[in-house]
């Protein structure tokens, strides 16, 4: 037994495997390197600063009996970003849940056209998520938090960033799946 | 809409749409059926982000994280090996042991599955254990971890059943020992029949004193967790990020393998655990939104009553529910789905919001090893190398105990009384 255990940084895992055929493999890899990067990013940003805020004011709380203000507004503005660059990381490494027996039974050509229809089902989705966000942004930009009077579509400009990264993941998903070098994903 | 979104989630589920996307669609879907405006769709999915103990999930996430990575997860297997590892079935109680310490700091099953599976499935093979019963053995023992505070799902239970927290994770306390006591003993009667071989105890108390010294910052930390809680010292939310803090001056100061690159691996995994979590959340939201509109919840509340009548019967019919369920669907969705219909029945039958909480955890927990779709039994099987079927025929006596448990806590209130 190892006397350590390691956390594997598992979100690279498709652009360090083998790389898709078809015509443009260059530019799907381009593509889910740029979405990783920028999810790590938001990911790590978020995390550290919320647990920085958070801290903070749970010392000031309890050491000076204190806090800051603002630091549930900027909390609730940043968790939405932390939630949806983790789920875009996830789909990258395809870790959301699903229930794949049905299609594990069906022989494999059959069963990839149906990942294909799924990705596809997804990119459809993630641009009704997208619209339906944007309006709601418009409609929020003039509504501003009560302390620190941020506008409150800053936080919904995660919908539309994590929902848009999720459609662009469905998509070199599926292209993956149609020009795999050697048979479906 | 309710009918839409109950044929067609089904449908993609089974058609193997990520869970959090099949609810999503089919309630979408519903949505528009219904010509309601689509900006609902936005509003319902933003709005579990908005919910500051929600915040405790990636907290909690992260913590774990940060104390199961390094030395401190293979010194608490160290410590677990001193203490049962030379009973009959030793390596496998190991095993459960590990996941009920493990329990104190994660609060997620899968994770421990991984953790701890990497680390001993391997350990158990070469002592000769037949590749299936290590693999149930861990499949099984990760999922007590989920009552062991912190918990995620309890903490779900506790925002969506609108149930206090901390007496969800003291009720956990107990049941979760129980599940621990019974597969221990699983593995020491399974071993005894198979005649698997006892592993030799090496070094002598200091050993043992050395070892319990590494291992109690990680065993503090449920202590700290409910004590905290208890004494009403801070918020779910504050005491997850107290114990990020902890977790890092641990690794800096007591084991010294704190470096820049183990806390932006915990960063992302943690990113990634939430992520996916999450996002089925804030797809159930918009589900949530649909069925309580409609007074679902209400309707299959007073049926249940008229149909049923005895309140065991419908304790029965709940526990049956939610292990079909759980056998198909992920934890965070269950809670959330189901919760809110369940808490509408107990409240009319008079069973408690918290023992409830606990039967659901431990129903979807036996969900987590049991096929098709179990996360921990895929998990355990892929580290094993073994098939899935070997894997169901060793679980059985991991089966029996869990369904032990969940009929005591079922029917024995006192099983999950808070203090």
């Amino acid at each position: 037994m190892s006397d350590r255990f390691e956390i594997v940084d598992e979100t690279s895992a498709r652009l360090t495997g083998v790389g898709p055929g078809g015509p443009t493999p260059g530019l799907v890899q381009a593509v889910d390197m740029g979405v990783v990067w920028l999810a790590r990013v938001i990911v790590c940003a978020t995390l550290t600063a919320l647990f920085a805020i958070l801290f903070l004011n749970v010392v000031l709380r309890y050491l000076f009996d204190s806090g800051l203000v603002w630091s549930q507004e900027v909390s609730t503005l940043l968790f939405p970003w932390l939630v949806i660059a983790g789920a875009v990381l996830a789909a990258q490494t395809d870790k959301h849940v699903s229930v794949r027996v049905l299609v594990e039974a069906l022989p494999s050509s059959v069963g990839r056209w149906v990942l294909i229809g799924i990705n596809v089902l997804i990119v459809l989705m993630a641009i009704v998520v997208v619209d339906a966000a944007l309006t709601i942004l418009e409609a929020s930009h003039r509504n501003r938090l009560a302390v620190t009077h941020i506008p409150q579509s800053y936080g919904y400009a995660s919908l539309i960033y994590g929902y848009a990264m999720l459609g662009l993941t469905a998509l070199t998903t599926g292209y993956r799946q149609v020009f795999a070098a050697d048979g479906p994903e | 809409m309710s009918p839409t979104l109950l044929w067609l989630f089904p449908i993609l589920l089974f058609l193997a749409v990520p869970v959090a996307h099949a609810l999503l669609v089919a309630a979408g879907a519903a949505v528009m059926l219904a010509d309601r405006p689509v900006t609902v769709v936005a509003q319902r999915l933003y709005s579990p982000t908005q919910s500051f103990p929600m915040l405790a999930i990636p907290f909690f996430i992260l913590a774990g994280n940060l104390m199961m990575s390094g030395k401190f997860g293979a010194n608490l297997i160290g410590f677990a090996q001193l203490v049962v590892g030379r009973l009959r079935g030793g390596l496998g109680q190991v095993s459960v042991m590990g996941s009920v310490m493990f329990g104190g700091v994660s609060g997620s099953a899968v994770a421990d599955a991984s953790a701890l599976g990497n680390a001993l499935i391997p350990v158990q093979k070469a002592a000769g254990y037949p590749a299936g019963f290590a693999a149930a053995i861990n499949a099984s023992s990760a999922t007590i971890s989920v009552l062991i505070p912190p918990s995620i799902p309890l903490i779900l239970f506790g925002l969506v059943g609108e149930v206090s927290i901390l007496d969800l994770f003291m009720a956990g306390i107990v049941p979760g020992l129980l599940l621990g006591i019974g597969m221990m003993g699983a593995c020491w009667w399974v071993a005894l029949r198979r005649n698997l071989p006892l592993t030799p105890y090496e070094g002598g108390f200091r050993k043992f004193r050395r070892g319990l010294l590494y291992a109690l910052p990680a065993l503090l930390m449920p202590v700290f967790v409910v004590g905290t809680l208890r004494f009403g010292i801070a918020t779910p939310t504050e005491v997850s990020v107290m114990a990020v803090a902890y977790a890092l001056l641990v690794s800096a100061v007591v084991y010294r393998d704190l470096g820049l690159a183990r806390i932006y691996r915990s960063l992302v995994s943690t990113g990634v655990m939430t992520g996916a979590v999450m996002l089925v959340i804030m797809a159930s939201a918009l589900v949530q939104w649909i069925l309580s509109r409609e007074q679902v919840p209400q309707d299959l509340a007073m049926w249940v009553l008229a149909t049923l009548r005895e309140p065991w019967l419908a304790i029965l019919a709940i526990n049956i529910v939610m292990i079909v369920v759980g056998t198909f669907l992920d934890m965070p969705a269950a809670i959330l789905l189901l919760g809110p219909i369940f808490m509408t029945i107990a409240g009319a039958i008079g069973l408690d919001p918290v023992q409830l909480g606990v039967m659901m955890v431990i129903n979807l927990a036996i969900g987590l090893y049991t096929p098709p779709v179990g996360t921990t039994l895929f998990i355990s099987a892929t580290i094993a190398r073994t098939s899935i079927g070997s894997v169901v025929s060793s679980l059985l006596p991991f089966y029996l105990v869990a369904l032990t448990v969940l009929v005591l806590i079922s029917y024995v209130p006192a099983m999950t009384i808070t203090f």
